[in-house]
């Protein structure tokens, strides 16, 4: 009997037993909230060298058990860790246990490392292709051998679903000509008969050299152990090799890696640009003024010109015209197969206010004249029409790509069309070929489609023309909604799904008694913010009460820090100037309207600098409604002047003495009080945070202020911010001011209380500093101890000393849209004083940490960079701790 | 459907307490506190003065369902460097001195996480645990640990409160593999003066939906014999937790020893 068949019919019974403890349903949720999964197939293709794939495994049916090999997943991550190190440029983890001594466990290692891994095993299920991606592998194993022509074309199909790459492996010519005929690309050529287990190098070398033309990605299996091995598979056309037995029978396995990395034949591959976090935004087809000024309020990324034949046809000096008014929007001259003249003629006609991009469509390959050309222009997309195959999709990019190209575009029509057909995007190819190399698609997308679209293939690009308009004209709406909806997360970073969760983090990890109210509050939310009476309440009270819109005003970047760049905008968000003087009223006005609505008399809130329930206190005064503020018994001592305003508004202030007598003890107080009395009481939760429906509806009612800023930054300087910065405690302000700007081109940074170092205890850095963990009902970032003790946070502003922070921002740092930062105690008081002394403002201390953090910035910023602050509260309440510290420094 | 074997073993404690006419008595105290020696001492005492079950308590810095006794007891627990080492210990202690009974963790999410949850749930039950209850964790918020702890063969409980739907109420029973944890009053744990008058005509409610899949236990303010010989008659089980530690804190484990054989005595069903 083959050695094969065993281990396939083992390799079912564990993924059937598997899905037994997790679903495949549930199993797809999860990973769709992954980030995207490495790109083992791209490490290989684009080395510098022959690629070398180091195999971690404790043993093998022939080569029989490995001693360098320990037990235990630890063992996997060291040996891993050094081959890493050594300069594999990927790895391959063997999990199959009954005859390879792998395990799960030891991918999971293995993964976070760096180098992307293989897992390699005998997957024949659909569902072991999800558990890979899950696991953390970039790319799964598939042997023809095992596999029919059917099972073979579904495993691919869903290895492109679940985003990783299929290593394809062939042993002989009628195996590899299956494998082409399913376009796989990546293809792996063992040496190795799986039947007999017998090697023959020679025969796989020939193999290799056959499938050279079909331009796929070679590796070369089994059986290699010296660099003249590696020199002879690099000229039978291999991209890599995979190296096991040889490495782990060497005395030093991590040496012999890096001898075998040294020695390896070198090799140029061409230019490929890197993949954008997320998908490019080009708005095509302008030819007015409004549709100019949509393209900019949206913050597209590339706005096109089609100055080829076309019912969207302008000329390139009106074109040129119209662009003046992108301000950072790129504009693109799109073209359909222009000679070398009319491009240049164009490109002169569009005028010397700035160079425009270029897109050429109609061309089979990149025309001989773009490569002297492309290095002038700011943008050259190349156009692949209708392809046929990733195969030779990869091939023409690559040529784009050479010839100097910086992005590509995967279109539905054919290079005969004049486009506009409606033909649709080729998604499934697109998807593929991003896991190699970036690329956009055109074709049939519009603001309904798009984050579908962006979800399945992550294209480096996404273009439409047809899609923004209404009635033969550019239609604002549709491209306001094209760009944002383009931008959508496809972790769900962005939005809250039905489980309360931004992606992995978030939730409802409460108590059972606070299930109901926090189900009643989700329907009581949903309802309010649809039902045009409480919005126009709230509209309303924002307006005469908290006094909005507030102001945007502009100071000098010295306000902020001794600078020569004056060039630098910096505007400040006053929400110092909101009621109350801080921008807590935003969120407390919002749930006392709701808490009415929904018929209950008292409210309950937590506080920490006071703020929060000065805010509570006053909407709850002016709502009719009895008010119990929680407050640390510390955080009492250090703001005084909040605790004595509360009790002029009528609240009853509740000093919390349990744990350290700070914030989240009285948040822990305000919650066992809201469960004690769920029936009349609504809790008024002042962050972002605790479980589901809070950061969403606090983020949302906090989100006026970023609305305000964008609005207010458009009319004021004709563009969006550069970058947005606020203080991050709990993160109201901060996610307020940024969730509007989610769906820009806006850098985001929050920045943290870095206190008095970085020692556990020492700040409030839960995102820069912290670990995943559950506190307050939602799993988020947190300052604890490795025993899972949530520490107590230090920094001189009472308002950022919060151990946790809101889900969402736990969420957008993960998947790399904000960025984090830290200022110092003595930073931030320094900042205060700055402000207050060159701009006549007193901030409060938690805007002092943001308004350091820009200060540091501004070398590194771009020319005429724009930054809006927000300026969250007033320093009044400061004034005690500001004249402390300044004695004690 | 097939138990974990640690939910096995719990219900079987309630079988057995069933054949001999009595309720089965819970009896909770916190690691560590005052000192993980003398929180062992405690535990054995209460097993040995006629507790069923013990539920040990895994110290957390921000214990919100917890009322000011057991949060203090774990504060301070937290405070002199008690966590989830110390439960693993304390597990061991009482299986080697020959303590036999089902015991249960009761622990907040997040020392878990930290650990990593299935790393956790195996070293619980290696060490001795039969089940587990995370008031932080309510049914259907996280399918993938529930099927985890079953996984790790621990049983698993789940807290209903007054205000439990019947839909909740439906999937926590489902969920619950050891037993249901009713809390008959909103609120914390701690001590009160007396049963909430509500407290039997829920637990009717209750029972007649849970139609015996699963012993139903209250908890959360039962804290004097006259409350449990008044429970006895509409619950499997009774939960004693803030009572104990109050003991504890008073008289150490001769403290506990004490409650624990009244209640115990007050947990026997009178022969009608």
């Amino acid at each position: 009997m083959s050695v094969l068949e065993p281990l396939l019919s083992a390799s079912r019974t564990r993924a059937r037993r598997d899905a037994r403890n997790e679903t495949l349903p549930e199993l797809r949720r999860r990973v769709e909230r992954m980030p995207p999964a490495p790109r083992f197939e791209a490490a290989l293709r684009y080395a510098d060298r022959l690629a070398l794939v180091a195999e971690v495994k404790r043993a093998s049916p022939s080569a029989g058990s490995f001693d360098a090999v320990g037990a235990g997943a630890d063992a996997v991550r060291d040996l891993a860790l050094r081959y890493a190190d050594a300069g594999a440029a990927a790895l391959s983890v063997l999990t199959e246990p009954t005859r390879f001594g792998g395990s799960d466990r030891d991918l999971e290692a293995a993964a976070p490392i760096g180098p992307p891994v293989l897992r390699k095993d005998f997957t024949v299920t659909p569902y072991q292709v999800w558990q890979a991606r899950a696991l953390g592998a970039g790319a799964v194993l598939l042997i023809v051998r095992a596999l029919d022509d059917v099972t073979l074309r579904s495993l691919l199909a869903t290895s492109a679903e679940a985003g990783v790459d299929a290593l394809v492996e062939v042993h002989t010519a009628e195996e590899l000509d299956r494998a082409l005929a399913c376009d796989a690309t990546l293809i792996g050529v063992n040496a190795r008969d799986l039947d007999t287990l017998d090697v023959s190098l020679d025969r796989a070398f020939e193999l290799l050299e056959s499938a050279r033309s079909s331009g796929a990605t070679l590796v070369a299996e089994s059986g290699l152990a010296t660099l003249s091995d590696l020199r002879a598979a690099a000229d039978a056309g291999a991209h890599a090799v995979l190296v096991g037995t040889a490495l782990l029978h060497a005395p030093d396995p991590a040496a012999r890696v890096r001898e075998l990395v040294d020695g390896a034949p070198r090799r140029a591959p061409g230019p490929v640009p890197a993949t954008p976090r997320r998908s490019m935004v080009k708005v095509c087809g302008l030819r007015d003024t409004a549709g100019v000024r949509a393209a900019v309020a949206a913050d597209a990324d590339l706005a096109g010109f089609i100055v080829a034949p076309s019912r969207r046809q302008v000329a390139p000096e009106e074109a040129g015209r119209l662009a003046q008014g992108l301000g950072t929007v790129q504009p693109i001259l799109v073209f359909r197969s222009p000679s070398a003249s009319e491009l240049d003629d164009a490109i002169g006609a569009f005028g010397g206010y700035r160079t425009p991009g270029v897109q050429l469509a109609g061309f089979d390959e990149p025309p001989p004249w773009l490569a002297e050309r492309a290095p002038a222009l700011p943008a050259v997309i190349g156009v692949v029409h209708r392809p046929t195959s990733v195969r030779s999709a990869l091939r023409l990019a690559e040529r784009w790509y050479a010839a100097g190209a910086t992005h590509l575009l995967l279109e539905g029509a054919p290079a005969t069309d004049g486009g506009g057909t409606g033909s649709a995007a080729p998604l499934d190819v697109a998807r593929r070929l991003n896991r190699i190399l970036p690329a956009g698609v055109a074709g049939g997308l519009d603001p309904t489609n798009v984050a579908a679209a962006v979800r399945h293939a992550r294209p480096a690009l996404v273009d439409a023309a047809s899609g923004l308009e209404r009635a033969g004209q550019s239609d604002p709406r549709r491209i306001a909604r094209f760009v944002s909806a383009a931008r959508t997360d496809p972790t769900g970073a962005d939005r809250v799904d039905t489980r309360g969760r931004y992606g992995p983090f978030g939730g409802r990890y409460v108590p059972e008694t606070l299930i109901p109210p926090l189900d009643e509050l989700v329907g009581a939310w949903t309802a309010a913010r649809r039902d045009a009476g409480y919005r126009a309440d709230l509209a309303r009270l924002q307006r005469d009460f908290i006094g909005r819109p507030t102001a945007l005003f502009e100071v000098a970047p010295t306000a902020l820090a001794d600078t020569a760049r004056t060039d630098v905008r910096v505007f400040l968000k006053r929400e110092d100037l909101a009621h109350t003087g801080a921008h807590k009223i935003n969120n407390a006005i919002g749930q006392a309207l709701l808490a009415r609505r929904m018929g209950k008399t008292r409210i309950v809130a937590e506080t920490g600098a006071g703020q929060h329930g000065v805010a509570t206190a006053a909407a709850c005064a002016l709502l009719g409604l009895t008010c119990v503020v929680y407050m640390g018994s510390t955080d009492v001592e250090r703001q005084a002047p909040n605790v004595r305003r509360m009790h002029l508004l009528g609240a009853e202030v509740r000093p919390v003495t349990t744990g350290h007598g700070t914030l989240r003890d009285a948040l822990n107080e305000a919650l066992r009080d809201w469960v004690a009395n769920v029936e009349t009481t609504a809790y008024i939760l002042g962050s972002a945070a605790g479980p589901h429906p809070y950061p969403d509806m606090v983020a949302e009612l906090q989100s006026v202020i970023g609305r305000e800023a964008r609005a207010q930054l458009l009319e004021r300087v004709g563009r969006l911010p550069d970058l947005a910065v606020a203080s991050v405690g709990g993160g109201s302000n901060a996610i307020g001011l940024f969730r509007p700007f989610l769906d820009a081109r806006t850098r985001l940074l929050g920045v943290e209380a870095g206190g008095r170092g970085d020692g556990l205890g020492d700040n409030a850095a839960s995102l820069g500093l912290g670990s995943p963990g559950v506190l307050h009902g939602a799993f988020t970032m947190l300052t604890q101890t490795e025993d899972g003790q949530v520490v107590e946070p230090h920094s001189v502003s009472a308002g950022l000393d919060y151990p946790g922070v809101g889900p969402q921002l736990s969420a957008l740092t993960a998947v790399g849209r904000l960025e984090v930062a830290r200022t110092s105690d003595a930073e931030a008081v320094a900042a205060l004083h700055r402000l207050t002394r060159c701009a006549g403002i007193l901030p409060a201390l938690e805007p002092s940490h943001a308004l350091a953090a820009v200060g540091r910035l501004l070398p590194s910023l771009p020319a005429d960079a724009v930054v809006v602050v927000n300026l969250s509260g007033r320093g009044d309440k400061d004034l005690d701790i500001v004249d402390r510290f300044g004695g004690a420094a | 459907m097939s138990l974990p074997p640690g939910a096995r073993r719990i219900r079987d404690a309630f079988a057995s307490a069933e054949g001999d006419g009595r309720r089965v008595l819970v009896t909770y105290l916190m690691a560590g506190h005052p000192s993980e020696e003398d929180a062992t001492d405690a535990a054995d005492a209460a097993l040995r003065a006629g507790a069923d079950i013990l539920e040990i308590g895994v110290p957390f810095s921000d214990p919100v369902a917890d009322g000011p006794l057991i949060a203090a007891a774990g504060h301070a627990a937290v405070a002199a460097g008690a966590g989830m080492a110390t439960v693993l210990r304390t597990l061991r202690e009482l299986r080697r001195r020959g303590r036999e009974h089902p015991i249960v963790a009761m622990g907040y999410l997040n020392p878990m996480v930290a650990h990593g949850v299935e790393r956790t749930l195996a070293e619980l039950r290696d060490a001795g645990l039969d089940g587990l209850i995370v008031p932080d964790l309510p049914a259907g918020e996280d399918p993938r640990l529930e099927r985890a702890i079953g996984r790790a063969g621990l049983g698993v409980t789940f807290l209903v409160t007054p205000n439990s739907t019947e839909e909740r109420l439906e999937r926590t029973i489902r969920a619950s593999t050891a037993f249901l944890y009713v809390v008959p009053l909103y609120g914390v744990t701690g001590v009160r003066q007396s049963v909430a008058a509500t407290t039997g005509p829920l637990l009717e409610r209750i029972r007649s939906r849970v139609a015996g899949r699963v012993p139903v236990a209250v908890g959360f303010g039962v804290s004097r014999p006259e409350h449990v010989r008044e429970l006895a008659t509409v619950a499997d089980g009774i939960i004693v937790g803030s009572a104990i530690v109050a003991a504890q804190n008073d008289a150490g484990a001769e403290g506990v020893a004490s409650l624990v054989t009244d209640l115990a005595a007050a947990s026997t069903l009178v022969p009608a």
